[in-house]
């Protein structure tokens, strides 16, 4: 299945400025936090990146089709994910 | 009572201050309102002490609007006589002094339009997925949070490095 990823801000620059990326996982569904691997074996980067703003208090929240979910939510195929830092001017979305 | 008018947007450009508030008023005078609160950011021309050259705004724009349309209907819904809230978020690359949010409330009495101005800005600003970032003459933060800067680069190599 495909999913696509949508990035922004600081997360964007470590997928080589893109703003969305389509990561593809074996079967028709997975946890987000399969496809999440899936996508840091492409980009290294991106995870280490995520790690480090969760240590400074600034951790990401995690969409999938516009709703907030955590690494145990269901993706299935043409879902769209999203990474999301805190937004500017704000504390953590809620 | 009446449903309170509701208007969200995302804008490239600038909007003319008297045209919105023109309009809320003749679309809430007949309902008993008279007053209007305008809040209005802009882009500053120093931070540190240092010029600001841009500040971009991106925002994941089909969640973005749908939160600010659930803050306004929140927050209207929390004060009978509120007649009007109209938030609009500029997007882009903005230079200092070019608006970045109006946010319009139509309530009675006036200190109630103040202080659901304030709380709508409030949130807005904390739970809306807009990002900012600020170009100035010692180089390109990424603002995070509660104010937090990230110098761009410097958080992909302090990652490469773990």
């Amino acid at each position: 299945m495909r999913v696509r990823v949508k990035l922004v801000s600081l997360l964007r620059d470590a997928v080589d400025g893109a703003g969305e990326v389509v990561v593809e996982v074996d079967g028709d569904k997975a946890q987000l936090r399969d496809v999440l691997e899936k996508l840091y074996t492409s980009y290294p980067k991106l995870k280490k990146l995520i790690e480090g703003l969760g240590e400074r208090g600034l951790g990401v929240v995690y969409m999938v089709n516009g709703q907030g979910v955590d690494l145990d939510a269901e993706v299935k195929d043409g879902d769209l994910v999203a990474i999301l830092p805190p937004a500017s001017g704000g504390a953590v979305l809620e | 009572m009446s449903k309170p008018i509701i208007r969200v947007g995302l804008s490239k450009e600038p909007v003319s201050l008297d045209d919105v508030a023109a309009r809320l008023a003749r679309e809430t005078n007949g309902l008993g309102a008279g007053s209007l609160v305008v809040f209005m950011g802009f882009v500053k021309g120093v931070v540190d002490g240092y010029k600001v050259n841009t500040l971009s705004y991106e925002a994941y724009e089909d969640v973005a609007l749908k939160k600010m349309e659930e803050i306004a209907r929140e927050e209207a819904a929390k004060w009978e006589k509120t007649y009007a809230i109209w938030i609009i978020h500029r997007i882009g690359v903005l230079k200092p002094g070019d608006p970045t949010i109006y946010v319009f409330v139509v309530a009675e009495p006036r200190h109630k339009a103040f202080e659901l101005a304030s709380r709508i800005l409030d949130r807005v600003k904390h739970e809306v997925p807009i990002y900012k970032l600020e170009a100035r003459e010692d180089g390109e933060y990424w603002i995070l949070g509660d104010h937090t800067r990230v110098r761009r680069g410097e958080e992909l190599q302090e990652a490469e490095k773990r």
